[in-house]
C-alpha cells in the first residue's frame, strides 16, 4: 500500500503550507545565480555611489558646517542609490519567479499538489517582500557604517551624527518609507507582467522597460506640448508612475530641497497626497491584474 | 528492484507482480476495490466552438490500475487536467477520493500523485533541491522521505546534480519521485513514456511495475498499448472527446469464440467453414485459419474438421491484442465524427 517506510501521518499534511510554499519559493530566489550576480552588482554600484557622494562637491565643509544639510544630502543620495538597485533587482527576480513557473511548466506540478493559485501568488508575494527587506536591511547597514566612518574620518567621533535633531530622523525614516514604497511598487509590477505574459522574456521584458519608458515619456510629452501647443500632454505626466515615484521624496519633505532622481512630473504644485493616489491607483491595477488573471485562467503550459 | 527485468523475462516479472497486486492477503485486507477514487460525471470542456471533452464518466476504483487511451487530440490530457484541477470544466465535475475537486482542491489533491505530459522541473536547481522545493510546498516532507523516493526512482546517485545536465529519462523519473514525496493514494500519470528512447521506456517502465506492485491506485494515459495491456486492470478509449470504450483489459482481448488453427493446406478448410452458417467470418491471416466454433468450443472445431478428413496441427484461443481493439474504436485521423 505505501512506498514510504516512514508513517504515512507524516508524509501527509492534511493541506498545503503557505509558510511552505514562502519557503519554497525563498529557496527558487536563493539557489539561482543571477540573484546572486544582481546582489553583487548592485553592492558594486551601492560602493561607487557612495564614494561619489563624498566626493562631490564640498562634502567636508558642508559637513562641517552643517552636519545636518550633509546628512540629508547624503540621504537622499543613497535613497537613490537604493530605489534604482532595489528596482532592477525586484523587477527581474520577481518577474523571473512568477514567469518561470509557467515558462518551465512547474506551474501545473505545484497547483496539482493542492496549492491554490491565489495561495502561490500571496507566497511568490511574500517571499519577495522578504528578499526586499533583507536587500533593505543589508544596505541600511552599509549606508549606517559609511556614514558613521565618514564622521569618524571627517570629525575624529560619530557625535555629529548622533547629535543631529529629531527631525533628521523623521526624514530618514520617510526615506524608508519611500524606498518601501517604492520596492511594493516593483514587485507589484514585476509580477504583473509576469502573470500576463506568462513568459519569462515577457515578464522580464516589460517590468525592466516599464520605468525607462514612462520617465522617458515625460520628454515626449514635453516635445507634444511644445508641437501641439497643449497642455494636456505636460498635465498627462502628472499621472505617470516613474516620475510620481521620483518626486515622492520631495513632497513628502517640502521643508527643505529635495533633489529628485531623473525625471518629475512636468506639473508644478504636485502634493503628497497626489502622489499616494496615483501610486496607490498603479499598485491597484497591477495587484488586480495578476490576482484576476492567476484566479481565472486555466493553466494549459 | 530495477535489476530483476534484466534477469527475468518481462512477461515472468508482469505474471509475479500482478500476483502480488491481486493475491496478497495483507493487501485484500485493507482494500476496498469497489471505491471509487476518481470519477467523473458529464464532464465537458469546450475550448471557443471546439468541444475538447464530451460528457464523459469514468470510474477508477481503490487499488486498480487504470488506462486511459486515445489518439492525440482525443481530450486525454484536458481530463487530466480537469481532474487535478488545473482547467476548469465547460460542464460536470470530478470526484477525487469522494470528494469534488473544484471545491476541494486543497483537501484532496495533497493525496494525489501527477505527472502531467513532459516532467515540469526546476533546471537550475539540482534533483534534490527540486524535490525540496515541492516538499516545503506540501507542508513539508522529512529529509528521510527524500532519500527514499531518490532511491526508488534510482537517481540517488545524480541527486546533487543539477536537473539541466539529466537525461529525459532522468527528468521523467524525478518527476514520479515528485510525485510519490507524500506517498499518494492515487498516481495520475500522463504519457509518462512520452520523449523517452527505448531504454528510457525500458527505465520507466520497471519503475511503474515497482509502483503497481507496491498497491497504488494507478490512472495511466499511454500510447505504449503493449505496456497498457501487461499493466493495467481496466481501460478507456476515447476518441475526440468522447468514450467509446471501457472495459477490463481480460475483456477486451478475450477471443470472442474464435480461434487459430495451423495446418499444412488451410484453403480446403475456409472453403467448408465459410459453407457453414456459423462460420462466415472464417478468414486466413498470415497463412493461419480463424475462424469461429458450432459451440464456441475448440474441440467442436477440431472435431467437425476431422470428419471431413482435416486435421489440424494445433488449435489456439484467437486473443486480439490492444492495439487492434484501439485501431478499431478509434477514427483515423481527418475522418469524420
Amino acid at each position: 500500500m505505501s512506498t514510504a517506510a516512514l508513517p504515512v501521518a507524516v508524509l501527509r499534511p492534511a493541506r498545503p503550507s503557505f509558510p511552505g510554499a514562502v519557503r519554497s519559493e525563498l529557496l527558487k530566489i536563493g539557489r539561482q545565480w543571477l540573484t546572486w550576480w544582481l546582489v553583487a552588482g548592485f553592492a558594486a554600484i551601492t560602493a561607487i555611489a557612495l564614494v561619489a557622494i563624498v566626493a562631490s562637491g564640498a562634502p567636508r565643509d558642508t559637513f562641517n558646517a552643517s552636519p545636518r544639510t550633509f546628512y540629508l544630502a547624503y540621504l537622499s543620495g543613497v535613497l537613490q542609490v537604493f530605489t534604482i538597485g532595489s528596482g532592477v533587482f525586484l523587477l527581474i527576480v520577481g518577474s523571473r519567479l512568477v514567469s518561470m513557473e509557467y515558462g518551465n511548466g512547474t506551474i501545473r506540478m505545484v497547483l496539482a499538489r493542492g496549492t491554490s493559485r491565489l495561495g502561490l501568488l500571496a507566497a511568490q508575494y511574500t517571499a519577495l517582500a522578504i528578499a526586499g527587506a533583507l536587500l533593505l536591511a543589508g544596505f541600511a547597514a552599509v549606508a549606517t557604517a559609511s556614514l558613521l566612518a565618514i564622521s569618524t574620518a571627517w570629525h575624529g567621533s560619530i557625535s555629529p551624527i548622533t547629535s543631529l535633531p529629531a527631525a533628521a530622523w523623521t526624514d530618514t525614516w520617510l526615506n524608508v518609507l519611500v524606498a518601501g514604497v517604492s520596492m511594493v511598487v516593483c514587485i507589484l509590477l514585476g509580477t504583473a507582467a509576469a502573470v500576463v505574459g506568462r513568459s519569462v522574456a515577457f515578464g522580464v521584458g516589460v517590468a525592466v522597460g516599464y520605468f525607462p519608458a514612462d520617465n522617458f515619456a515625460v520628454i515626449v510629452m514635453a516635445l507634444l506640448t511644445r508641437i501641439t501647443h497643449q497642455d494636456v500632454w505636460v498635465n498627462a505626466t502628472q499621472y505617470f508612475l516613474g516620475p510620481i515615484l521620483n518626486y515622492l521624496p520631495a513632497a513628502l519633505q517640502a521643508d527643505h530641497r529635495v533633489r529628485a532622481a531623473f525625471f518629475t512630473p512636468l506639473v508644478q504644485g504636485i502634493d503628497a497626497t497626489h502622489c499616494w493616489v496615483v501610486i496607490g491607483v498603479y499598485s491597484f491595477v497591477f495587484l488586480a491584474a495578476a490576482v484576476a488573471l492567476t484566479w481565472r485562467r486555466d493553466v494549459l503550459h | 528492484m530495477l535489476w530483476v527485468s534484466t534477469v527475468w523475462t518481462p512477461e515472468l516479472l508482469t505474471f509475479f507482480l500482478r500476483l502480488a497486486r491481486h493475491k496478497s492477503p495483507a493487501r485484500g485486507a485493507t482494500l476496498n476495490v469497489n471505491t471509487a477514487v476518481l470519477s467523473t460525471h458529464g464532464l465537458s470542456k469546450q475550448y471557443g466552438s471546439r468541444p475538447a471533452v464530451r460528457d464523459l464518466d469514468l470510474e477508477v476504483r481503490r487499488g486498480e490500475v487504470f488506462g486511459f487511451l486515445g489518439p492525440n487530440g482525443a481530450g486525454k490530457t484536458t481530463t487530466i487536467r480537469m481532474a487535478l484541477g488545473l482547467i476548469r470544466p465547460t460542464a460536470g465535475w470530478v470526484e477525487v477520493l469522494g470528494r469534488d475537486v473544484q471545491r476541494h482542491r486543497a483537501d484532496v489533491l495533497p493525496r494525489v500523485g501527477a505527472l502531467v505530459e513532459t516532467p515540469a522541473l526546476y533546471p537550475y536547481l539540482s534533483g534534490r533541491s527540486n524535490l525540496r522545493a515541492f516538499a516545503h510546498m506540501l507542508g513539508g516532507v522529512p529529509d528521510a522521505r527524500l532519500d527514499e523516493v531518490l532511491d526508488l526512482v534510482g537517481l540517488a546517485d545524480r541527486q546533487r546534480d543539477r536537473v539541466r545536465t539529466y537525461s529525459m529519462g532522468m527528468k521523467q523519473r524525478l518527476g514520479v519521485a515528485v510525485a510519490l514525496l507524500n506517498d499518494p493514494e492515487l498516481l495520475i500519470l500522463d504519457e509518462p513514456a512520452n520523449g523517452l528512447d527505448p531504454a528510457g521506456i525500458v527505465e520507466m517502465r520497471d519503475l511503474l511495475r515497482q509502483l503497481v506492485a507496491s498497491g497504488k491506485t494507478v490512472f495511466i494515459s499511454s500510447h505504449v498499448l503493449a505496456e497498457v495491456q501487461q499493466i493495467c486492470d481496466r481501460v478507456a478509449i476515447i476518441d475526440r472527446g468522447e468514450l467509446v470504450r471501457e472495459a477490463t483489459v481480460a475483456d477486451l482481448v478475450a477471443s470472442h469464440g474464435e480461434f487459430v488453427l495451423r495446418m499444412e493446406n488451410p484453403e480446403p478448410a475456409l472453403a467448408l467453414l465459410r459453407a457453414q452458417p456459423w462460420g462466415s467470418a472464417a478468414r486466413l491471416d498470415d497463412g493461419e485459419l480463424v475462424a469461429a466454433s458450432p459451440t464456441g468450443r475448440g474441440r467442436d472445431l477440431v472435431r467437425f474438421l476431422a470428419q471431413s478428413g482435416i486435421w489440424a496441427d494445433t488449435i489456439d484461443e484467437r486473443q486480439r491484442n490492444l492495439e487492434e481493439i484501439f485501431l478499431s474504436l478509434t477514427a483515423p485521423i481527418g475522418a469524420g465524427s
